[in-house]
């Protein structure tokens, strides 16, 4: 966005056309206030103070940033990013969403899992001297940790999971209730899709530098809620980090950091480093006799350029595509997983069946949080898996 | 028992906070509505009756809305109004490739029908520039046309049958899956272009074609926009019908050159953009002969790839359009005409006059195939001044269209922004009495004038 946000969001002529992609609109039973149009609408109020912070709120809030919208906009406009924005200057601000803030501040981590993230590394071999960081954010690390959040609220309900948020701050992961939630059987399949990505990494030649304990999250989640000041203070801080370890290239594994690192940082902070996304550096075609089907990630398909590299890896496989596929691809729903975890089900829900329908053999995804969203059968494989075993 | 007590009572799914009502008080027009007391989100069409039932008694405003993309104004909510969204009404119901049709709830987008169509290898042909969003039941309250047009006709030639709720609740059901009908006033024609004022359709029974998969897309280049009329006119006059046939003035023959990287030959300044289906083998040279004996400044068959990019390129024209304001609160209003093929040379010479006249940015681009003028008029909304030169300009662009035995509405409806040139037609048409009778067929169906009122017609 180069112009102000008042006469970015006039340039919308209403067209609705963006509701028409929107996933959160029907995934919301078609209540307007969760669609793109409705929106760029209440920003539109807002702007002119007609409405107040509080009543827009979760309009802004629940928007998964997978740019659909921007896609398909006559005026080329994105309602994810005049969300981002507004969310940026409201100061009201989601409990839970401020624990998972002060946790990223705190631990740079947002659900202070400590330990959790470094056990799929044990007895692998790393090199100190690799010009590649091996960066995986933590972010497959977490995902069963979410998936704990969730189940909690589940039980808890949406209340007593805000009022006790502060307590779980406090405690962080491992000592609080949360615990109870994670399930075992997760951690370990998310530790071992980042055993495949090293592995396929390392059979295509790639020795990796790895922080271990030490790595940081990236500070994504802080822009997603809001928090513009601590994001701005975290990405500087990320940086030096990044500085005083004399990193230049750093390789990301999942698409939400790589398009943070790649291009949104740029807006906060000058971001000297190099950043890769992994499959980049494999050299390795997958062989296999069947068909698969594609999950592309919004991230990598609508932010900053169109991520396809995964197409000259699978270029000896036969993809059937399903109903929305490259730069119409449909979100999993997985970014309002914390918030709005209704809309999350039913989204993903939605996307599973178009994936399944194809009757692929397989349904490949590339992200961690596109993976525990979609993975509702076993047909459901991470890239890293799949090139692993094909 | 209030509205809101009795929708909750029903179990009828509303909104009515400022910030749930707000999504839905404009439409792609240039204008506003006002807060509806409640928007209501039925799923079948028992629930619109019973709203409809109740609005009926209490005398509350209703009005329908499907992809609010209409550009007329006639989807915008109206004080004190119920707004009823549509968009929960989605399902295909029905498919029957050997009966060619296809029965849908009237919410359903225009392009989720045709994804669905095109896996059985069949077309709905109505395709508005705006079927990512358009519904069925809105599409067909405006009788939209579109790019295929011109082959098929507007939405009104493939409604076999309409679900109906009349505005005191009752449900009726007109035609249906037959193709043919002879048995009484057609009722379901009488719907269709009605803008939501004398029922709400709830499904419909659709006609479908097979898909048309060989087809040629050329792009031919003119001087004059007179040379491009006379070929169109020829073409159909030689019994040849192009699967589309679009036109546009330099403006957005450049936006379309730069987007293609195809070049614009030189003193060009109209550009047509033809789809010729190849049915019997010979037609292409047909078309090609009369396009040559037209004074072409060029002609360029497209392959694969760069039709592709062409298409796309012409159905976001208006997207194109509206990166060029270059002012703020600027908003292009689109003129919306037709004329016979055989007066579109003369019109458009009479438009082209028109537009120095008035001196205001324009653009022009059509279904030319079927003798669709539309005017992109940039305009700045919040200047009196610059609203009325426009309003001014539509006015005798629509005149244009009269003269030249046209309509000053060819498929954009008439809203609230038509409703003095819907007047001005039929009195230049020396038939008034047209309004009185559409006035009396409101007064059957909607006696107490709760259905859009004020879209259309005052009454
Ligand atoms: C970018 C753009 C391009 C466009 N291109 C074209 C084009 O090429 N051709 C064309 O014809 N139009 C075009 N339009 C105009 C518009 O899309 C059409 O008028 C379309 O038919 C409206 O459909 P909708 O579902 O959005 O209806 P809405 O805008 O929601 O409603 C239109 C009217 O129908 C009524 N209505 C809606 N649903 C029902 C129902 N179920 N029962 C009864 N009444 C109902 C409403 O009350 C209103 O009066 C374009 C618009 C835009 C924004
Ligand atoms: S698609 Fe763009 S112009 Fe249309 S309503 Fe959405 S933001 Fe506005
Ligand atoms: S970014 Fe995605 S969720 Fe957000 S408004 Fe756009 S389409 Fe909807």
């Amino acid at each position: 966005m180069n112009e102000s946000l008042d006469i970015y969001v006039s340039r919308c002529i209403n067209c609705g056309f963006c509701d028409a992609v929107c996933p959160t609109l029907e995934a919301a039973d078609f209540r307007g206030y969760f669609g793109a149009r409705g929106r760029v609408n209440l920003a539109k109020e807002l702007i002119k103070n007609d409405i107040g912070e509080e009543e827009v709120l979760d309009s802004f809030n629940s928007c998964l940033h997978c740019n659909a919208c921007l896609y398909v906009c006559p005026a080329g406009i994105s309602a994810g990013e005049i969300s981002e924005k507004l969310k940026l200057r409201s100061s009201k601000k989601d409990p839970l969403a401020k624990f998972i803030a002060e946790n990223i501040m705190k631990y740079k981590d947002p659900l202070n899992i400590g330990k959790g993230s470094t056990l799929w590394s044990k007895g692998l071999k790393f090199n100190e001297q690799s010009e590649y960081l091996f960066y995986t954010a933590r972010m497959y690390q977490l995902m069963p940790y979410n998936s704990a959040v969730a189940k909690m609220r589940e039980k808890l309900g949406e209340g007593l999971l805000k009022k006790f948020s502060p307590t779980f701050s406090k405690l962080g992961f491992k000592g609080s209730l949360l615990k109870i939630f994670l399930e075992r059987e997760k951690v370990e399949e998310f530790n071992n899709i980042l055993l495949n990505i090293y592995k396929v990494l390392a059979e295509s030649g790639v020795e990796l530098r790895y922080l271990g304990e030490e790595e940081p999250y990236s500070g994504a989640m802080l822009l997603e809620f809001g928090f513009e000041k601590e994001f701005t203070s975290y990405a500087n801080w990320l940086v030096n980090f990044f500085k005083s370890k004399n990193i230049k290239k750093i390789v990301t594994i999942d698409p939400h950091t790589y398009t943070l690192l790649k291009y949104q940082i740029k807006d906060y902070v000058n971001f000297p480093f190099e950043v890769i996304f992994y499959l980049d550096l494999v050299n390795k075609k997958a062989n296999f006799s069947g068909t698969v089907t594609i999950h592309q990630a919004c991230h990598l398909e609508r932010y900053g350029e169109k991520y396809r590299k995964y197409y000259d890896i699978l270029s000896d496989v036969r993809i059937i595509n399903p109903i929305h596929f490259n730069e119409r691809t449909f979100c999993c729903g997985g970014p309002d997983e914390v918030l709005f975890p209704n809309l999350t089900n039913k989204i993903s829900e939605k996307r599973f069946i178009e994936l399944k329908s194809t009757e692929a053999d397989y349904i490949i995804t590339m992200c961690p949080i596109c993976y525990i969203n979609l993975k509702k059968d076993e047909k459901v494989i991470d890239i890293s898996q799949f090139i692993a075993k094909f | 028992m209030d509205l809101l007590q009795y929708l909750t009572v029903k179990n009828i799914d509303f909104l009515s906070k400022r910030e749930d009502v707000i999504p839905y008080i404009r439409d792609a027009s240039y204008f506003t509505g006002e807060l509806p007391i409640a928007v209501v989100l039925p799923k079948n069409e028992n629930e619109i009756s019973e709203i409809l039932t109740k609005c009926y008694e209490e005398n509350i405003k209703v009005v329908a809305r499907g992809g609010g993309t209409s550009l007329t104004g006639s989807s915008i909510s109206l004080k004190g109004s119920v707004v009823i969204s549509m968009l929960r009404l989605n399902r295909i119901l029905e498919f029957s490739g050997g009966d060619r049709y296809v029965h849908v709830q009237a919410g359903v987008r225009i392009d989720d029908l045709n994804s669905y169509l095109q896996s059985k290898g069949f077309l709905y042909p109505p395709d508005p520039a705006s079927s990512l969003a358009s519904t069925v039941g809105g599409t067909i309250s405006t009788n939209a046309g579109g790019l295929r047009g011109t082959y098929y006709g507007s939405t009104k030639e493939w409604i076999l049958g309409l679900g109906i709720v009349l505005a005191d609740g009752r449900i009726i059901r007109t035609g249906g899956k037959i193709l043919k009908r002879s048995a009484g006033y057609d009722l379901t024609s009488l719907f269709v272009g009605a803008e939501g004022t004398l029922g709400i359709i709830f499904d419909a029974y659709l006609k479908i074609v097979p898909r048309i998969e060989n087809f040629t897309r050329i792009m031919v280049f003119f001087r004059k926009a007179e040379d491009m009329g006379k070929a169109i006119y020829q073409i159909k006059e030689r019994g040849l019908n192009p699967l589309s046939a679009e036109f546009t003035d330099k403006i957005s023959m450049n936006i379309i050159s730069r987007i293609s990287g195809i070049p614009v030959p030189d003193g060009s300044e109209v550009l047509l953009i033809i789809d010729i289906p190849i049915l019997s083998g010979n037609e292409y040279e047909k078309f090609i002969q009369i396009i040559k004996n037209s004074n072409p400044t060029g002609i360029k068959s497209l392959n694969a790839e760069e039709s592709e990019v062409v298409y796309k390129a012409r159905k976001g024209l208006y997207s194109s359009l509206l990166n060029e304001r270059e002012r703020e609160g600027e908003y292009i209003i689109i003129g919306d005409v037709v004329v016979p093929s055989s007066e579109v040379p003369e019109a458009l010479n009479e438009t082209r006059d028109l537009i120095e006249k008035f001196g205001l940015k324009i653009s022009l681009f059509g279904h030319i195939g079927d003798g669709n003028i539309h005017a992109n008029v940039f305009t700045n909304i919040n200047s009196n001044e610059e609203m009325k030169k426009a309003e001014k300009f539509l006015e005798e662009f629509g005149d244009i269209a009269l003269r030249h035995n046209g309509s000053v509405s060819a498929e954009h409806g008439i809203g609230f922004e038509k409703k003095e040139l819907l007047i001005r037609e039929f009195i230049y048409k020396k038939s008034i009495v047209n309004m009185e009778i559409m006035k009396s067929i409101k007064k059957i169906l909607d006696p107490k004038n709760i259905l859009n009122p004020g879209k259309v017609f005052d009454l």
